[in-house]
């Protein structure tokens, strides 16, 4: 700035300087040791989050400025007091005559406080009278600020940003004295040439520079390499730098563990970042839970039927499917899906019997409780809980994997999960291969046949009443492109026959709560094999099956 | 240069600073509002002279921000700029209905002859008729329409919708004078004015130097490349607070080893204002977050603007590293994600609602804030942008 030869400055200007992100915080200290001269007030408006602090701390700093010691509390709510107060504050500071500055940082969040404190600001000199500079530093545009009426618009000023010539400016100037200049900005240039396409805060890449140095110094500690062996000190400061983008500069591990690591050297195997956390030991069932609500979420309702399901015909594509194709779930994100068809699921996937205990279901809470599944919706809605998946591909990858180390059993079941030409193969060993594909279209609730009722009586009433047989209307494809998927457990007459008699209550409310619901328009019927099926002429007029017996 | 003509600089800087930046001590400089000055104050006259009581309102496109949140606080402010007897020192006591009433008593009290006529000015008027039942406007100008002390409300707003925000009962007692305040002059005088504001006053001490300013304020009044930029800021806006800026930022370039203004100030003055403040931004991001906003821009092409997600964006990006890119190494996701991240910090990226618990970070829909050309314009001024880079900005298909 040509002007700073002039020592007063008696302008009542407003300022708003934009400030790019490598840059800000030097800038702003630079600016710091300008005003320090200055009389001036600087506050952070992330710390003074609502109005009344910000403008009570305004108010501290200017009476704890002068010599007297009595910095008592002022309450100021509105802006309205703040003006007054301020112009007490100025006339006992003796400030007339000189420019009084006052600095807010980080003042996006003025946006969020009450709505006339920005344009107050913008207009504190022609509100108090005073020669005073409200300086506004952030990082985001002005057009972002201005609210809906518009605003006295202030003058913006543009801080540019550093080029890379200047950050290894700035950077190779805390070099530690034990060592050369040279020596530190060719570690610089090192570290650079590694974060800079990544990054390029100033904070970070010091951060970056103080952690990594001392692993950068150890050939020549141990002394393995002088200091000018650049290519020795390369080969081992790379894998290093490359393993630290992965984690410190995540912040997955903090930078104390990051230090220890490099004390130890080489149990690589410790390194447990935050994300590893989320790896948490599920037991057996909510595993295959979890698969299934993976499963539930990524594939279209009309493809169940057919992984599901032992002999399954081929899908039949529409014209609506052919256009929808392109998108893939994987995408989109998941859906929500029906507490039924995860459990239908998950019968499906489960080799050996699954009683449906209370057990199951409050694994399925847990499961919500630790947010690898979420729930959509209310919990008192009539249709039933709906759910939808909350992990990743890999996490389920990590689980199906860690499954195959367990048992023989389980080993049967869920082998490989792979990612081939957008597709999602879960192998079953028992039955066929499931091809997961992915459209984006919203599929409406349906349900599935789990299984049938076997002849004996003893047979639990509860779970049975999803039974739903929507083959006839599947083949007669009257629904829109949409198939009925009907899926039939491989042991299903044998299925309940070691269970208890009587499941207990809690889990008849969550399921026979669950209404049976259908599409609309359509008539569904029933195969009246088993004494609980019942014939159903109209759509949404199903009731629950009478239990058996 | 003389050393004598440096010392004066000091109070060139404080002629042109008190003028620029204080825009109350520039009474007087009303461009073309003469007639409305005098329709105020003959307004203003008969309020005092004959106490009659008067209400109007004046209109004109004015950035504002003196606002009040409620009328408990305006209120306040009035019975103590008022000095009523409630105020003890700087605090009004009582509660709002007290003060109500005290106030409308006070005022009911005088008449035409004996009290002293009150002038009220409502500064952001449209934020005073968003205020509950609108009772303060309601009840000053009840006592404007009676033959009570004799009051004068002038309301400040820049909305020209203002009256059907008034309730029936409000507008009725409101006199419906209303005063435009518009820029309406032209170009030609828009030079005069740029002349007027950029000459030093008579009263400067050093007369010569004051004359040579002054003759070169002249010359470059009539210099072609100075009229274009001032047609340029015409166009763009025609009140004086752009161009007190302009004038600002090009007289800042005075220095002592140049005295006078010359068109270049002026050009590079103009060229400072009209920055792009995102093309900074821009500017300053990384290769990687480059790459995203290239995605983006290319997501915004295929499927027309409609809002996207970070695995949208991500899936793009690595479309491009599998089949195009050699200089760009292919990022794992949370690094990826970070500098997603910090597009959104930087609110160039926008998201469509408040992220929440339930939804993934990477299902989170957004939208991009920049549009291609400033992209492109960007892309030209990035240093060291990778070429690969800049090809797949330019069509996405190119490796097809």
């Amino acid at each position: 700035m040509p002007n700073l030869e002039h020592p007063a400055y008696p302008a009542a200007a407003l300022l708003h300087l934009e400030s790019l992100v490598p840059c800000r915080e030097s800038q702003v200290s630079m600016l710091l040791s300008i005003f320090g001269e200055l009389p001036h007030v600087f506050v952070n408006c992330v710390e003074y989050f609502t109005s009344r602090l910000l403008l009570e701390e305004i108010l501290i700093q200017l009476q704890s400025g002068s010599e007297t010691e009595q910095a008592s509390h002022v309450p100021c709510d509105t802006f309205n007091d703040f003006v007054r107060l301020f112009k007490q504050a100025v006339v006992s500071r003796e400030l007339q005559d000189q420019t009084l500055y006052i600095v807010l940082d980080r003042a996006e969040q003025l946006r969020e406080m009450e709505a006339n404190i920005l344009p107050a600001f913008l207009r504190l000199q022609e509100l108090t009278d005073s020669n005073v500079t409200v300086i506004l530093l952030s990082e985001i545009v002005w057009e972002l600020f201005r609210p809906n009426v518009g605003c006295f618009d202030p003058l913006t000023l543009y801080f540019p940003d550093y080029s890379i010539g200047h950050l290894q400016k700035i950077l190779s100037r805390n070099h530690p004295p034990e060592y050369t200049a040279d020596f530190y900005a060719a570690y610089i240039n090192i570290l650079l040439g590694v974060f800079y396409m990544v990054c390029r805060d100033l904070k970070e890449l010091r951060h970056l520079a103080a952690l990594n140095f001392s692993k950068y110094c150890e050939p020549v500690v141990r002394g393995e390499a002088n200091e000018r062996d650049t290519r020795k000190l390369w080969k081992n400061i790379e894998p290093h730098l490359k393993k630290a983008m992965q984690t410190v500069y995540l912040r997955e591990i903090s930078s104390s563990q990051w230090e220890r690591l490099q004390r130890d050297d080489g149990e690589s195997g410790q390194l447990k970042g935050l994300s590893a956390h989320t790896h948490v030991e599920l037991p057996y069932y909510s595993k295959f839970l979890l698969i299934a609500a993976y499963l539930a979420s990524y594939n279209p309702v009309r493809t169940d039927k057919r992984f599901f399901l032992k002999h399954h015909g081929k899908i039949r594509k529409t014209n609506f499917m052919k256009k929808h194709e392109k998108t893939s779930n994987h995408l989109l994100g998941p859906k929500p899906f029906p507490l039924d068809r995860l459990l239908a699921i998950l019968y499906s996937i489960v080799d050996n019997r699954v009683a449906p205990t209370a057990n199951i279901f409050s694994q399925i809470t847990s499961l919500v409780t630790l947010q690898l599944l979420s729930m959509v919706g209310q919990s008192d809605q009539l249709e039933g809980p709906r759910y939808k998946c909350t992990v990743s591909l890999d996490f389920i990858r990590a689980i199906a994997r860690y499954e195959h180390g367990s048992t023989t059993v389980k080993t049967e079941r869920m082998q490989t999960a792979n990612e081939y030409r957008g597709r999602t193969y879960i192998v079953h060993a028992k039955t066929e291969y499931a091809e997961l594909e992915g459209t984006h279209q919203d599929h409406r609730v349906q349900l599935l046949d789990l299984h049938r009722i076997p002849q004996e009586s003893h047979v639990p009433e509860s779970i049975v009443q999803m039974l739903l047989e929507l083959r006839q209307a599947w083949v007669h494809n009257h629904f829109p492109g949409e198939s009925i998927p009907v899926v039939s457990h491989p042991l299903g007459e044998k299925l309940f026959t070691d269970t208890q008699s009587k499941p207990p209550p809690t889990q008849l409310h969550s399921v026979s709560s669950s209404a049976v619901i259908a599409h609309e328009g359509e008539v569904i019927s029933t195969r009246s094999s088993t004494a609980s099926h019942e014939d159903v002429e109209d759509c949404g007029e199903i009731s629950p099956q009478s239990p058996p017996g | 240069m003389e050393k004598w003509e440096y010392l004066y600089l000091g109070q060139v800087q404080r002629v042109f600073r008190e003028r620029f930046c204080h825009p109350s001590t520039a009474a007087g400089k009303l461009f073309g509002l003469e007639q409305q000055y005098r329709h105020l104050l003959e307004l203003l006259k008969r309020t005092t002279l004959h106490g009659e009581s008067n209400s109007a309102l004046i209109i004109g496109p004015r950035g504002s921000g003196k606002t009040t949140t409620n009328d408990k606080v305006a209120l306040k402010e009035i019975t103590r700029q008022l000095q009523l007897e409630n105020v003890v020192g700087d605090k009004v006591f009582g509660s709002f209905a007290e003060n109500l009433a005290f106030l409308l008593e006070a005022l009911r009290r005088g008449d035409r002859s004996s009290s002293c006529p009150v002038l009220f000015v409502l500064d952001e008027f449209d934020l005073f008729v968003h205020h509950k039942n609108q009772t303060l406007l309601y009840n000053l100008f009840d006592i404007s329409q009676s033959a009570q002390t004799p009051v004068t409300v002038i309301g400040l707003t820049c909305r020209q919708d203002v009256l059907e925000l008034l309730e029936k009962r409000v507008k009725s007692r409101f006199s419906h004078r209303q005063i435009y305040l518009l820029n309406s002059f032209d170009f030609k005088q828009y030079i005069k004015i740029f002349k007027e504001q950029l000459s030093l006053p008579a009263e400067f001490p050093d007369e010569s130097f004051a004359q040579k300013w002054n003759d070169n304020v002249q010359a470059l009044s009539e210099n072609k490349t100075v009229q274009d930029v001032l047609q340029n800021l015409f166009h763009y806006t025609k009140d004086l607070r752009s161009l007190h800026f302009l004038l600002m930022l090009a007289v800042s370039a005075v220095t002592g080893h140049h005295p006078l203004l010359t068109a270049a100030d002026l050009q590079e003055a103009s060229r400072h204002h009209r920055t792009d403040s995102r093309a900074n931004i821009v500017h300053g991001l990384s290769v990687l977050e480059i790459c995203l906003i290239i995605a983006m821009k290319h997501l915004n092409d295929v499927y027309d603007g409609e809002p996207f997600n970070f695995q949208m964006v991500y899936n793009e990006f690595q479309k491009f590293i599998q089949r195009k890119a050699h200089s760009m190494y292919n990022f794992e996701k949370p690094v990826v994600m970070k500098a997603f991240e910090h597009l959104l910090q930087l609110e160039l990226v926008r998201p469509l609602e408040r992220p929440c618990v339930r939804t993934q970070r990477e299902f989170l829909l957004v939208q991009l804030l920049l549009d291609s050309t400033q992209i492109m314009d960007a892309l030209q001024v990035y240093p060291n942008c990778p070429t690969d880079v800049k090809q797949w900005a330019a069509s996405s298909l190119s490796w097809l």
